[in-house]
């Protein structure tokens, strides 16, 4: 026992320690889809204020936004709603950022086959796509695939 | 006759499902055997038997359990000396297959390091000749292989690199008809190609015989790398479903590419292969490796897993050799199969175009006219004929003013003549469409561009 006590220990603090990080991996997954109260309560009580959001193009897009790759923007929440969704922000993007030839970014009411998208690093495909909510200070990255090699 | 010939066509179909039953089946005893060698060779009781000629030799007579002959020890020593790589992995290397699909500026430096680190057999599958303006990214070439085979190149600077690796030569463009043989002879497959088409119908074909597909792509000063359809992840069907429109999809060739991303991506494709190969490490499955060179930035990131709705390698999908072999991968991608020049577009009647040696007689004479180069504004400052206005196709619309007014200054007594010139002769008719429809009907296209400038009037006219 007295040999197994501290391995017990040990092993209680790993589980701990994993249980920890394994949750923590799951909010910052989740960090697309929750709607964390403190934001959204600001947004409630301030509903003209804009949202910090850095957005990026590559693979060729940014040259439909005058060469530039990083945008760092300020993007208000539609009239009526809580959150700015990627469906806002296309819309958004397509307004104020895209120079020359939308049909190179949009079709539909959604990006141009070929384009991914990625929500703070992750594919918008695992956070709900076009309803993926955004949150202050997000990076919203359009990438075209290439083929070239 | 009649009942004859239907039987004829039952038996034939008969066939037909027969022996894609067995390939079926053989495909899945492959795939057995391979990870029956794999469990073998893991579980550490060095009961591998040296597979390939490589690893023959004195190592047994030694009592060597891994089955590495001694010039292996000292050739692979340095990674036998890596705790995390070690003589298993080394062994489960040389025992390997893996098909480079495209001896360009990806495959280059993969072929070239996969030759190095010690694989088993290293297949190379490309149609292409070495040309001159290859050399700044296809660092496999040397100016002596110019005018020849990419494969036979390549084939020969990785056999001088490490004789007792297995070179295979597979000099044809990888299609339909022949992707299902020679990918099912490797156990890994490095994507090095340049184009749509192709990426689909190897990622197709990798989903077909359960292969591990490593994909790399760069343009620009960008680079893009993952692997598809390995541990259950996605293949690259699951991420683009639906080709992208042919205008997005640039070529080295029209957009420019700096030598080293590709040999970067090619590098990382080496290095992932190496991994899945020896069963070392994570092998970068649902995660995407995204280059910037420019602002020196790597960002890896998570992607989407295999979709269970995936035509290819979804789960209702009944994507079959037979389907693969009948698959119009040009048609579905509105791209050839190989990233040559653009068609010829034929937009105007023949009156609305002249050829360049008629052009340089008009010249010669004194013609009265003004010359507008719609190529972009980085093209011009490579090359131009004298005299000529650069106009941007891009900016025509917001500059025709410029026509008007150098018209203007042009004509003497008589009118002046407008033509237009671009690169290669499509951009240059599609101005001439343009600048007909509002009012300049003397406009006409030089048919062929600089291209054939150089090939009819100046042989000294640099291309590029």
């Amino acid at each position: 026992m007295s040999i197994l006590c501290p391995f017990a220990l040990v092993l209680r603090c790993l589980q701990r320690f994993l249980s920890l990080t394994e949750t923590s991996s799951v909010i910052f997954r989740k960090r697309v889809f929750a709607h964390p109260s403190s934001f959204a309560a600001q947004r409630r009580r301030d509903p003209s204020k804009k949202m910090q959001l850095t957005l990026e193009f590559g693979g060729g897009l940014e040259l439909l936004c005058d060469s530039v790759k990083i945008h760092n923007v300020n993007v208000e929440t539609p009239k009526g709603a809580q959150q700015l969704a990627m469906r806002d922000l296309l819309v958004w993007v397509q307004k104020n950022l895209i120079k020359e030839r939308p049909e190179m970014f949009i079709k539909g009411d959604t990006v141009r086959p070929g384009v991914l998208v990625l929500v703070n690093d992750c594919d918008w495909e695992l956070s709900g796509q076009l309803d993926t909510t955004l949150e202050e200070k997000d990076v919203v990255v359009f990438i075209s695939t290439l083929h070239g090699g | 006759m009649d009942s004859a010939g239907a039987d004829a066509a039952r038996i034939l179909g008969e066939i037909e499902a027969l022996k894609a039953t067995r390939s079926d089946i053989e495909a899945k005893i492959s795939a057995l055997e391979a990870q029956l060698k794999g469990l073998s060779c893991r579980d550490g009781n060095g009961s591998c038997p040296p597979a390939t000629a490589a690893s023959a030799g004195l190592g047994l007579g030694l009592g060597l359990g891994h089955g590495l002959a001694p010039e292996m020890i000292y050739r692979y020593s340095r990674q036998l000396l890596l705790p995390s790589f070690g003589v298993q992995a080394q062994s489960n290397l040389l025992k390997s297959s893996i098909l480079v699909v495209g001896a360009g500026g990806l495959g280059s430096p993969a072929l070239l390091y996969l030759a190095a680190c010690g694989v088993g057999r290293l297949g190379i599958v490309d149609n292409d000749v070495v040309e001159l303006n290859n050399m700044h990214r296809q660092i496999i070439h040397t100016e002596a292989y110019i005018g020849r085979s990419k494969v036979e190149s390549a084939a020969a600077a990785c056999r001088a690199i490490n004789s007792t690796v297995q070179i295979v030569e597979h000099r044809e463009a990888l299609r339909t008809s022949n992707a299902l043989e020679i990918l099912s002879k490797y156990d890994i497959v490095v994507d090095a190609t340049d184009n749509a088409p192709s990426r689909y119908m190897i990622s197709d074909c990798c989903v077909v015989l359960g292969k591990p597909l490593v994909s790399g792509a760069a343009l620009g000063l960008e680079g893009q790398l993952t692997v598809y359809n390995c541990s259950g992840g996605p293949c690259y069907r699951c991420l683009f479903p639906t080709p992208p429109p042919t205008t997005a999809c640039q070529r080295c060739s029209d957009s420019g590419v700096l030598g080293v991303v590709p040999g970067i991506i090619g590098c990382l494709q080496a290095l992932e292969a190496i991994k899945i190969a020896s069963a070392v490490g994570e092998p970068l499955v649902e995660r995407m490796l995204l280059f910037d060179a420019l602002s020196g930035r790597i960002r890896i990131v998570k992607i989407r897993g295999r979709s269970l709705l995936c035509e290819v390698c979804g789960e209702n999908a009944t994507f079959s050799r037979q389907q693969f072999q009948e698959f119009d991968y040009e048609k579905f991608t509105q791209a050839p199969l190989s990233a040559s020049a653009p068609p010829k577009l034929n937009l105007l009647s023949e009156d609305s175009r002249i050829s360049s040696k008629d052009y340089s007689e008009r010249l010669k004479n004194g013609e009265a006219h003004i010359l507008v180069d719609v190529r972009p504004e980085h093209h011009f400052r490579i090359v131009s004929l004298p005299n000529s206005l650069n106009i941007p196709l891009s900016t025509l619309e917001k500059r025709v003013a410029e026509i008007s007014s150098a018209l203007k200054e042009a004509e003497g007594q008589r009118d002046a003549n407008l033509y237009v010139i671009c690169r290669r002769g499509n951009d240059s008719q599609r101005a001439v469409n343009h600048l007909q429809k509002i009012g300049f009907t003397s406009a006409k296209d030089i048919m062929g561009g600089l291209e054939s400038w150089a090939r009819d009037v100046d042989p000294s006219f640099p291309t590029y």
